[in-house]
């Protein structure tokens, strides 16, 4: 088992110790503006989990349909290595792998190392931050993400103490909660994961790229997010965007869609004319298409609006001419 | 749908740029270059698809493809006899404009090579395409495990769990 990677580690720190010294009262934290703020406040929550080892209980809901749906979730956090687990299935994160043990079996996925920087929230969201609810016994600041119409997209309690997310809502446009997680119980200080990646287990192959192969598409942005890691895998790209609150992957695969081999639950959308099957998971909407003979699976973290505006890209635009003058030859002889 | 009098002016324009017309049908097609826009236009879309295809890589046709040409020929053999008769009687120039070859003897058999040339396209640009079954329970893990990388490991990974036991 590898822990958190030393250089990850190290930077990670100095990074933690940076957004401290900014928010420390007196500090540049105290001259800046709300929305810097604020950004700051989500800059340290993503550096707090490798400094603050921890576990506790949470609570996770998502929206399926009109059905809200809840599941508790123990986590730990030791040395940087997160884990979730639920009925003794286990999600495990060091970094640069992950692993997911369901009954006896255990599934290693890469994750490719960024090309780019995160943007910046701030430029596509208004952010502010209040005094938040009290969650788990702890005092937090609240940070609220607000799409240009002034609703609400993403409420966020950070615990003043240690930085650490304990609380994040994703609100569909109306203001209903979409997806949501809350520690009910957190207790900090040193803990260890009893979780041991079998030995030899390889995670799939991925590489990073800069340019997709023929065939694929990359937009550089998808609605507000940009293109910030392209990988080949063993089956297809993958390409990660994100608007630095909220971040969508797109697995481009060629071939045909086997429609029947999908998972049973999903519910079956059309968008601009492009027939898609769509799931609500707790971390995400899934939407599955395919077009032009390539396999689109998209996962987004963003609110259900913010989503299907985005993969707009992705889907049908008007054919070229000599992409018709292909229809042509091959019209007569389509065997689809 | 392009319909068969445009088929025969692309299959003449592919030959025309292969070099393979005789020195009276290139001049013929020469001619009509220079005095119809459309067919210039034609010519520039005949020629970025030669491009396009040749940046394919060749695969085997799908299992049955030959089979459904076979019975495409098959169906288109009655009506060629009937039109090869009718137009038998009315050609005899030496020389034939571009429309009364169209009308000619030689359209059905031009149109045959065509269909058999669009075949042997369709070979050659059409992969026989995998199916896909997108492993979505793995795309999920995937996302909120980069996420992880970049964003908050709470946020990504914790809701995840739920989804661990995907694969029983």
């Amino acid at each position: 088992m590898r822990n958190v990677r030393p250089v990850r580690r190290a930077l990670v720190g100095l990074l933690a110790l940076g957004a401290l010294a900014v928010a420390w009262p007196g500090g540049a934290f105290g001259t800046s503006s709300p929305s810097e703020q604020a950004q700051q406040l989500l800059e340290r929550t993503r550096q707090a989990a490798a400094t603050h080892d921890f576990s506790g209980l949470v609570t996770v809901t998502w929206r399926d349909g009109a059905t809200m749906r809840k599941a508790q979730v123990e986590v730990t956090d030791a040395g940087g290595v997160v884990e979730a687990r639920v009925n003794g299935d286990v999600v495990y994160d060091s970094g640069a792998r992950t692993y997911v043990k369901d009954g006896n079996r255990w599934t290693g996925i890469a994750v490719d190392p960024t090309d780019g920087e995160t943007p910046s929230a701030a430029a596509h969201w208004k952010l502010t931050t209040s005094p938040g609810p009290e969650v788990a016994g702890r005092s937090t600041t609240q940070v609220v993400a607000s799409r240009r119409d002034g609703t609400v997209a993403q409420r966020t309690a950070v615990d003043d103490a240690t930085g650490l997310l304990l609380q994040r809502e994703v609100l569909t446009k109306n203001g209903k909660v979409e997806r949501a997680l809350v520690f009910t119980e957190l207790d900090l200080g040193a803990t260890t994961t009893d979780v041991t990646a079998p030995a030899g287990l390889h995670a799939a192959q991925s590489s990073t790229i800069t340019t997709v192969p023929d065939g694929y598409v990359a937009p550089s942005t998808l609605g507000n997010a940009t293109l910030v890691t392209r990988a080949k895998q063993s089956d297809g790209v993958l390409l990660w965007y994100s608007d630095g609150l909220f971040s969508t992957s797109v697995f481009e695969q060629r071939g045909t869609l086997d429609w029947t081999a999908l998972p049973d639950g999903g519910t079956d959308t059309s968008m601009r004319g492009t027939t898609m099957r769509r799931y609500s998971e707790p971390s995400g909407t899934v939407l599955v298409w395919e077009r032009d003979g390539v396999v689109y699976t998209c996962v987004s973290d963003a609110p259900t609006d913010v989503f299907d505006a985005s993969v707009t890209a992705l889907t049908a635009p008007e054919r070229s001419s000599l992409e018709r003058i292909a229809d042509f030859v091959l019209g007569p002889f389509g065997w689809n | 749908m392009t319909d068969a009098r445009d088929f025969l002016a692309t299959d003449m324009l592919s030959a025309y740029l292969d070099g393979e017309l005789t020195d009276t049908e290139r001049a013929e097609v020469e001619a009509q270059l220079a005095e119809s826009a459309e067919w210039r236009a034609e010519l520039d879309e005949v020629r970025g698809a030669r491009t396009m295809l040749r940046a394919v890589a060749e695969h085997d046709a799908p299992e049955g493809f030959w089979d459904a040409v076979m019975a495409g020929v098959a169906a288109d053999d009655a009506p060629v006899a009937t039109a090869d008769a009718t137009a038998g009687a009315t050609s005899g120039a030496t020389v034939v404009s571009l429309d009364e070859k169209r009308r000619g003897p030689g359209r059905w058999v031009a149109t045959a090579f065509a269909a058999a040339a669009a075949v042997a396209l369709a070979v050659i640009i059409v992969p026989s395409r995998d199916t896909v079954k997108p492993d979505v329970a793995t795309a999920v893990v995937q996302h909120g495990a980069q996420g992880s990388d970049l964003g908050d490991p709470i946020g990504t990974i914790t809701p995840v769990g739920p989804l661990a036991g995907f694969h029983r």
